[in-house]
């Protein structure tokens, strides 16, 4: 029998030798592995990058991690956090008893009290009831949380945090394709010649699919990355051109790279006369989804402004630099790839710049074929398959149907079996909106009284934190109850806190970045008491069932979430002690994929699924009875769902001519600019060794040594200017509030002059006390990106 | 106790393998696997997250290697 250590070093030989032999091309195995260490397969649980890794396990405990080989995305290799994900199950201080805080302390309390208070709340106030979700859902729990809302309480007050992170970017794809999610894929950079960064740091926050690219160098072969950004950062060390601009520049450059293509005539004529319509917003202060039509020439008239010389000037770009952007899109010979991620869509025009890069490609043609696309990536590891998949956003329904839409809401009342007229119309909250009205005394307007959240944590995520989150403190009538794995600044204020099992301690189905779905099966249990989201959701429903609440049965008078086994007999799936006497991620994931098929986002089948380390949709099957995935949407030779002939299909468009929209969105300055008062730049973002707000990777011993604390990273002459060294303690001020960091100067990355970084991973740093909550009209993403500050040397 | 597996990569075809395999038999942490392609899969047993990242720097500092990826990681 072989000793732990000895094991250990037999798999961890077999995995390199595995990868190795993965990364040449050649045939490889899984290791074989003695000693009792069972491998299976699961998703990353960080970044929406997707990458699959193996874990080992052994007497019910995480013992290894290996990047898996066989996976797509990215054939066995993992970044710092991947291999230290099995990590985030054991930090010490995991919650595993319900809590009732009592007279200002936290009580442990049984589950079935547990829910019965949360089922009372409901009750008694079911229009009050808010559920903040997030992109960590996985793919079943957020379409119960759906179904419960928006099915059981008609009230559409559910929204994840994704509404933080990537909602301009759905707005942009629908306003644009009429359907969202991008059309390329991660296989487009194993062949671009050319990937555009838009404000984004993939070596950083998506270190594996930046490393796809940086690896085709080591190959000899020559990809031009070209990082237009607010601050120098690690992806700028790869980099072949650096473009400094100015917050908010890139709606310039947009325009301009437009403007020069058209005027110097090297735009795609016949790509847009057969797949491009023109678009525009309603009028100046009129933004909202779709706009109304335009023309080539109004087009053309609107971007006249936008001279090199103009764009310069608004951007900070050289107008050799803006040349050279609009000659790479000029040049019909190369593969042009725009990536994007947070820069664009925490933006207060989120949408119009997301509209604008999409509007790029399509006029230079640059799409549709291997290496052509506008691609935005997610931070989190199901923002696509949860939040925007299952629609869990306040004003969406599963499968990219609305509340707004009648014929939408009709196909989930048939669905979910329940009495027409039952899905309510009016969208709920926005995120924003949400914790506003939650913060709110309730004879003040502030209708939500009681908020339900799960797998996030908005204590410490949240823009303007006193407005939005701490104000709850003081509000006696409003109760917080929270779902969570670790103490974060949210349970901080919570009334009731529910220990929740993570990642693979339980079933679970994710969506990254590139229309991937991925399934895992339950490997360890939770510690203690802790649950899955999912029974979470279920109990409650049960409990207003019992209670008589009408919302929660059928039309046929059912349980609103009956199962049952295979001989057809109800499994009380909402009794913990029967939740697994089936696998209820299954039938829910089953019920889900029914409406994936109308937008043409077809899932395979959960078993099909559970055979492979993830497929993109639309996932059809052949004639021969094969569920085979889509790599390049819209364009024929890859989509099934494009008609013969037609080349590219823009089967959803908006205009229902096949057709794709390019929007004119005029340049607008940011909603706060440096003053007197406030002279600096403020952006935020993250780290490599943490994943968000830290609550799991700053538990990992050797991720928390990594990068134990927060920082506020400035340029080395405004450091010198005001004496400040590294290591001094700064408060950064804000009109909203102020932080106390240590300063980090030639740190990691390189703040123009006149501006600071600061990262948000830190619960004891909390710099969104100091950012901004304007957010962009059409998608109601804030910008934490921009806004206005001061910074003084403490001491 | 961390047990790690990492790929050295090499530039194309730059594996010296008199050279570089004396270099690592002197890392008593480090057991060395079989080249395949261009990369080399090694093992590396130490004491503490500390003295993992050290070797970690040193196996990226060795000659001809263009990068290090840690394909397995045990969990402590
Ligand atoms: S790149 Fe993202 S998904 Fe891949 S291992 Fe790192 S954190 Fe996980």
């Amino acid at each position: 029998m072989l000793e732990r250590r000895d094991f250990l070093k037999v798999s961890a030989m077999a995995a390199a030798t595995s990868a190795a032999a993965a990364k040449a091309g050649q045939e490889h195995h899984s290791p074989v592995v003695a000693g009792g260490l069972k491998w299976d397969k699961a998703p990353c649980r960080f970044c929406g990058t997707g990458c699959h890794v193996k874990v080992g396990v052994r007497d019910g405990k995480v013992e290894a991690i290996a990047g898996h080989e066989g996976a797509d995305v990215n054939k066995g290799l993992l970044c710092m956090k991947g291999y230290h994900v099995g990590g985030i199950l054991y930090g010490e201080d995991r919650l595993t008893q319900p809590q009732l805080r009592v007279n200002g302390k936290l009580e442990n309390i049984t589950w079935d009290e547990a829910i019965n208070i949360m089922a009372q709340k409901i009750y008694d106030n079911p229009k009050g009831f808010a559920n903040y979700g997030s992109g960590q859902w996985t793919v079943p729990e957020g379409y119960a949380a759906q179904k419960f809302i928006k099915g059981g309480l008609s009230n559409n007050h559910i929204d994840p945090n994704a509404r933080l992170c990537m909602a301009s970017a759905v707005t942009g794809y629908v306003s644009t394709y009429g359907v969202d999610e991008p059309a390329g894929c991660y296989d487009d950079l194993d062949v671009a010649d050319v990937v555009i960064l838009w404000g984004n740091n993939p070596a950083e926050m998506h270190p594996v699919l930046f490393s796809r690219i940086i690896d085709r160098r080591s190959r000899g072969e020559t990809v031009t990355i070209v990082d237009i950004g607010t601050r120098r950062t690690r992806s700028t060390e790869f980099a072949d051109e650096f473009m400094e601009m100015k917050p908010q520049g890139d709606m310039a450059i947009a325009n301009c790279i437009s403007h020069y293509l058209i005027e110097d005539g090297s735009y795609d004529k016949a790509f847009v006369e057969k797949h491009c319509n023109f678009r525009i917003d309603v009028d100046e202060r009129t933004r909202d989804l779709m706009g109304k039509a335009s023309s080539f020439e109004e087009y053309r008239e609107k971007l006249k402004p936008y001279t090199y010389e103009y764009v310069s000037e608004l951007s900070g770009l050289s107008v050799e630099q803006l040349q050279k952007l609009v000659g790479y899109f000029a040049d019909h010979q190369l593969k042009i790839t725009s990536l994007w991620c947070m820069g664009m869509n925490q933006h207060t025009r989120g949408t119009a710049i997301n509209r604008l890069v999409h509007g790029i490609h399509l006029l230079s043609g640059h799409f549709g074929t291997p290496g052509n696309a506008p691609t935005s990536l997610t931070g989190q590891p199901s923002a696509c398959g949860t939040a925007r998949e299952v629609g869990t956003l306040c004003h969406a329904l599963p499968g990219g149907r609305l509340v707004a839409k009648p014929d939408d809401r009709a196909d989930c009342e048939k669905i979910w079996k329940l009495p027409a007229g039952t899905v309510n119309p009016k969208p709920g909250y926005h995120t924003v909106k949400m914790w506003e009205k939650f913060c709110t005394p309730t004879s003040e307007g502030g209708d939500i009284t009681t908020m339900f959240v799960q797998v996030t944590n908005p204590g410490q995520t949240l823009p303007n934190l006193a407005k939005l989150f701490t104000n709850k403190e003081a509000l006696k009538d409003k109760f917080l109850i929270v779902s969570e794995v670790y103490p974060t600044a949210t349970t901080a204020l919570a009334d009731l806190i529910l220990p929740a099992a993570m990642w693979v301690e339980k079933n679970g189905v994710y969506g990254n970045s590139e229309r991937r779905t991925q399934q895992w099966f339950k490997m360890v249990e939770p510690p203690g008491e802790a649950r899955e989201d999912t029974w979470m959701t279920l109990a409650v429903a049960r409990k207003l069932y019992d209670m008589g609440y009408a919302g929660m049965k059928d039309k046929h008078g059912d349980f609103l979430f009956k199962m049952t086994d295979e001989g057809g007999d109800e499994v009380a799936v909402w009794d913990y002690a029967h939740y697994h006497d089936i696998n209820v991620d299954r039938v829910l994931y089953d019920e889900y994929r029914d409406f994936t098929f109308k937008k043409h986002k077809d899932l395979a089948p959960y078993d099909v699924l559970a055979q492979h380390t993830g497929l993109r949709w639309p996932v059809v099957q052949g004639d021969d009875g094969v569920y085979r995935e889509t790599k390049f949407r819209f364009s024929e030779f890859s989509d099934s769902y494009v008609g013969k002939g037609k080349g590219i299909q823009f089967y959803h468009s908006v205009t229902k001519d096949d057709k794709a929209q390019i929007w004119f969105c005029p340049y607008e300055a940011p909603p706060e600019v440096p003053d007197e008062a406030f002279p600096m730049w403020l952006s935020t973002g993250r780290v490599i060794e943490h994943w968000h707000s830290g609550t799991m990777t700053m538990r990992v011993k050797e991720l928390h040594n990594a990068m134990p604390s927060a920082y506020v990273e400035l340029h080395p002459d405004d450091a010198r200017d005001k004496g400040i060294g590294n290591g001094d303690l700064v408060k950064v001020v804000s009109r909203r509030g102020e932080m106390v960091l240590p300063a980090w100067v030639n740190g990691r990355s390189l703040p123009p002059q006149g501006s600071v970084f600061v990262p948000f991973f830190d619960e004891t740093k909390l710099i969104n006390e100091v950012t901004l909550e304007a957010f962009c009209p059409v998608s109601f993403e804030p910008d934490y990106k921009k806004c206005a500050v001061r910074i003084e040397k403490v001491g | 106790m961390p047990v790690n597996g990492l790929l050295l990569n090499f530039a194309r075809g730059a594996f010296d393998d008199v050279e570089i395999l004396s270099q690592l038999k002197s890392i008593e942490e480090v057991t060395v696997g079989e080249l395949v392609g261009d990369s080399l899969p090694v093992v590396v047993e130490v004491d503490s997250p500390q003295q993992s990242k050290m070797i970690h720097r040193m196996l990226e500092g060795l000659d001809n290697v263009v990068s290090v990826d840690v394909i397995f990681a045990s969990v402590d």
